[in-house]
């Protein structure tokens, strides 16, 4: 391994291999006019169907005067006029990007400061505190929603109704479904995230620049902010815009929430589909206003990322980073942790055990007569070892195919490049600025003329394209820190492409696509903002199962669901550990 | 060159892709069985084994009453239950495409039944036991009203109001709303939820009770900022105790938190709005006779008294039982007066239809926006 910045890392062009097929080809290379490999001409044509379609109809959609395939349906400019030409829907957009950017803003901070503390200062129980911050990865945010709004609803949540007789006041002590409600919910589910990116950067900072910059004589904070800062900036900035991206498609949390003071465009897109009388063009026409501001936002992602790449280190010589002493400064950080751990996941956990076991809506403790009737009747529903089924072969399949068609496209980006590799890029990240509801759509308009509508084949489909960017953005980072002269040996030694792939580039970067495996296998057991509008029947996975109960308005049920999902995820992530020693932490995401 | 080559496939896989969704409707056609039961109806549902039931009802009934079917004949019944306009959006769509996975559907919604008649997405068929049934609810030949009516109520918390503040609810729910000292108490179910919740608003509105209560009644209920929901996470407010009383619940959605001890009741305003669900066998249903078999079932007494029993709703058959525990108690007095017939009333279908300005106005009047 080398030291220091490399090649790659600093952004310098590739140095190019020679090839069986000679100097055209290496000219071509230079150039960024290579022939089209095989495989990046498959890896277009599968991304075109996997994420191109479903884009493409929805906008097609939004152009109808019903929904594609409708009797009576016909080009229409209605529902484009309503969306684009009026002011209508001004205060959803207004607010949708401004609560993004809030949420964003929060989410790196919060992130940022946490990563620090734990990759930089000699806080106690690193692993504890880390797995803190990651657990709350395993809740649906709409689950933590219903749980929250157990707690916090200003008259009713158990917090209020309790202290106010355990302190005899009538007073509101707090009150989730306010503006301020709906950004907490969002931070405690989307910090996780902030922390992730920024804590990766982190650690692969080299310490060398930290170190002298100690030396000089600045302190800690100087050093953070005048060395560590700019160094982590691009993954900050990263981190900032993939927070806002997925903030802007969020429809489950404010409308489990109730919240009432500005209807999200998400939201809207949702309610265009379903509430009566519904208006899939509507639906289809405002998926496309989130879709160019939501665009804008993946071109400053990306840009961050490449940006944050230019950074990459990765050191050979052991060097760690100088620890900063807290002293008694470490129990209030601590505590920070802690509190974070009781709002993200110690109480919204206790409130869903609580009202899994109330017959009805109770929240006065003194009030509650508790027992497992919603467990009974939730394990005698039909309904429920299929959804279980459903969930378990999407919670395998999902994550399987989408990291090996992560490692393609990352192949055929890192390794082959040339145009094809760079639209195969920008289409490969696409997924993240579609909200899910309404590439949702555009799957259930595209597929339900084939046998395959309705299908669990389907969500595999829809979460496939939707899992891409992550796949890929792992095992990118994995491909990164491969001297490629390792495949090209086997190249020259007359391995073909895919033998390399299989031998050498594929058991290099497997520690990052196993990690990139249990996440998104636990994204796919929680998942219902695509699930929810293309499950059928027969293929509603029990996360979908448990958003049915919320619409239903049986929030014990769905609490009981929610925690024999979490119970899944981690088996799940608990098997991983042990039988493929995969962890989940910064270190590995 | 070779971007525009890349650019180039990718224009023509779009087109191919919207071409495939745009292409014109395949609605089935006609139905694939006969209008009344064979003979050997109960052998050939039996071998095709099992079925699915799409309904709006609340979903842990239905399993409950499809589960009766499956211990009568062990044909297995796979109920999908989502909210009314999201499920007809799916079905509709589905009978488009040609794609039909549901073999019975049941909504209350009475447009989609007829539309769906209308597109021949639901075969004729005639249950023998059709005529138990109340004739007014269904449209004899295609759906009938296997699931009861419900009806629409006030429902109130009584740990959160004062015996005085029941007696007046009670007397006059409309006018109580409109009384300040409900303010932040209040829940409203929106017009745009269903059918039935928009009658419920158009009568006071613009409809029988338009002098009694008019729009002006419908400004001091918003002046006491009501909260905007669904019925179901109404419910849970008001049970709760969220929200004190709530506008625009279903009896048959309150009955099942008051059998369980929940403190909540519900008052009738009068009139109310009455509707049924309707169910009918699916065009092109996978099952078709499981399907009609389920019709055949779902006609008898002994389903009607199942239904009742597990929605605690009020049994339309003849000869069904009623024997839900809460007609007996004091608080409960049946409905005075109904209207019904919001189902085939014009004006009403034309102010809450696409043209019509109905829900603007009502969201104007609250100053709800979503």
């Amino acid at each position: 391994m080398s030291t220091g910045l490399s090649s790659h890392a600093r952004g310098a062009p590739a140095e190019s291999a020679p090839r069986p097929d000679g100097r055209g080809a290496r000219r071509a290379e230079r150039t960024g006019r290579r022939r089209p490999s095989t495989l990046s001409a498959v890896i277009l044509i599968i991304l075109l169907g996997l994420i191109a379609g479903p884009i493409v109809t929805v906008f097609f959609g939004a152009f109808q005067s019903e929904a594609p395939g409708m009797p009576d349906n016909a080009f229409s400019l209605d529902a484009v006029k309503e969306v684009y030409a009026s002011t209508e829907y001004l205060p959803s957009l207004a607010g949708t990007l401004a609560m993004s950017l809030v949420i964003a803003a929060l989410s790196v901070v919060f992130g940022a400061i946490a990563a620090w503390a734990l990759a930089r200062t000699d806080v106690r129980w690193r692993g504890l505190l880390e797995l803190g911050i990651i657990v709350p990865l395993f809740m649906s945010p709409f689950v933590g929603a219903v749980a929250w709004k157990m707690l916090a609803a200003p008259t009713a949540g158990m917090i209020n109704v309790n202290l106010r007789w355990m302190l005899h006041s009538d007073s509101t002590y707090v009150n989730i479904t306010t503006v301020p409600g709906l950004a907490f919910v969002l931070l405690l589910y989307y910090m996780p995230y902030a922390y992730l990116l920024v804590s990766g950067a982190l650690k692969n900072v080299d310490p060398a620049l930290e170190e002298a910059s100690y030396m000089n004589g600045r302190g800690v904070v100087a050093t953070a902010l005048k060395v560590t800062l700019p160094v982590v900036r691009p993954s900050l900035a990263a981190a900032f815009f993939f927070v806002a991206v997925l903030a802007t498609g969020v429809f489950a949390v404010p409308q489990v929430l109730g919240f009432t003071t500005f209807y999200p465009l998400a939201l809207q897109v949702y309610r265009s589909m379903t509430v009566f009388p519904s208006d899939p063009p509507v639906g289809a026409a405002l998926g496309t206003l989130v879709f160019w501001f939501t665009l804008a936002g993946i071109y400053f992602y990306r840009r961050a990322i490449r940006n944050g790449q230019r950074y990459v280190t990765v050191g050979a010589r052991g060097t760690r980073p100088r620890l900063v002493r807290l002293g008694w400064k470490k129990w209030p950080v601590m505590a920070a942790f802690g509190l974070y751990g009781l709002l993200a996941t110690i109480l919204p956990y206790a409130a869903l055990v609580l009202v899994s076991l109330t017959p009805y809506s109770i929240t006065d403790f003194r009030k509650m007569s508790l027992g497992l009737g919603n467990f009974v009747s939730v394990a005698t529903t039909p309904d429920v070892v299929k959804s279980f089924e459903n969930s378990l072969w999407l919670g395998i399949f999902v994550p399987t195919v989408a990291v090996v068609l992560g490692l393609a496209v990352a192949y055929v980006v890192v390794r082959e490049k040339g145009r094809v590799g760079a639209a195969i890029d920008y289409l490969s990240t696409f997924p993240i600025a579609i909200p899910g509801v309404v590439f949702a759509t555009g799957i259930v308009w595209l597929y339900v003329r084939t046998p395959l509508y309705a299908t669990t084949a389907l969500l595999l489909i829809a979460l496939v394209g939707v899992y891409i960017p992550h796949a890929s953005r792992f095992a990118t980072t994995g491909l990164m820190q491969i001297d490629r002269s390792l495949e090209e040996a086997g190249r020259m030694s007359g391995a073909g492409k895919f033998r390399v792939i299989r031998t050498v580039s594929f058991p290099l970067v497997r520690p990052s696509l196993l990690s990139a495996w249990i996440l998104l296998f636990v994204f796919s057991m929680r998942e219902v903002n695509e699930t929810v509008l293309l499950a059928g029947p027969n293929s509603r996975p029990l996360a979908v199962l448990a958003w049915d109960d919320v619409q239903a308005g049986s929030l014990r049920e769905a609490a009981v669901v929610g925690l024999v999902l979490t119970l899944v995820m981690l088996a799940g992530v608990l098997i991983a550990r042990f039988a493929l020693r995969v962890r989940l932490d910064s270190s590995n995401l | 060159m070779r971007i525009h080559r890349t650019t180039g496939i990718a224009v023509v896989a779009a087109a191919v892709l919207a071409g495939l969704a745009g292409c014109g409707s395949g609605g089935s056609s006609g139905d694939s069985g006969p209008a009344t039961a064979p003979s050997d109806l109960v052998a050939k549902a039996k071998s095709e084994g099992q079925l699915t039931l799409y309904g709006d009802a609340d979903q842990a009934k239905l399993q409950k009453w499809a589960a009766g079917f499956t211990q009568k004949y062990g044909i297995k019944v796979q109920v999908l239950r989502i909210g009314g306009s999201e499920l007809f959006q799916r079905f509709a769509q589905e009978q488009a495409a040609n794609q039909p996975q549901s073999d019975v559907f049941s909504v209350t919604d009475y447009a989609s039944l007829q539309k769906s008649v209308q597109e021949g997405w639901l075969a004729k068929y005639t249950p023998k036991d059709a005529n138990l049934l109340p004739a007014d609810l269904g449209r004899a030949g295609y759906f009938y009203p296997l699931q009861n009516t419900s009806n629409q109520t006030i429902v109130y918390n009584t740990d959160k109001l004062t015996p005085a503040e029941v007696k007046q609810v009670q007397a006059d729910p409309v006018a109580a709303a409109e009384d300040p000292k409900f303010k932040g108490r209040i829940g409203a179910n929106i017009p745009e939820s269903s059918q039935q919740a928009a009658a419920l608003w158009y009568q006071w509105t613009d409809g029988s009770q338009k002098a009694k209560y008019g729009w002006g009644a419908m400004s001091k209920i918003a002046a006491n900022k009501p909260v905007f929901a669904s019925s179901p996470d109404l419910i849970n407010d008001v049970t709760s105790g969220e929200i004190s009383i709530a506008i625009g619940i279903t009896d048959g959605l309150a009955a099942p938190a008051v059998d369980k001890g929940a403190p909540i009741r519900w008052t009738y305003p009068n009139p109310t709005v009455t509707s049924a669900f309707g169910a009918g066998v699916v065009a092109n249903a996978p099952h078709p006779y499981a399907a009609r078999l389920f019709m055949e079932w779902g006609t008898t007494p002994e389903a009607g008294t199942l239904w009742s029993k597990a929605s605690l709703t009020k049994p339309l058959n003849k000869k069904s039982d009623d024997s839900r525990k809460f007609l007996h108690d004091s608080w409960f007095s049946e409905p005075k007066q109904t209207w019904k017939t919001f189902i085939t009333d014009k004006t009403f279908l034309d102010a809450t239809g696409t043209k019509g300005d109905y829900y603007d106005r009502w969201d104007k009047t609250f100053g709800y926006s979503g």
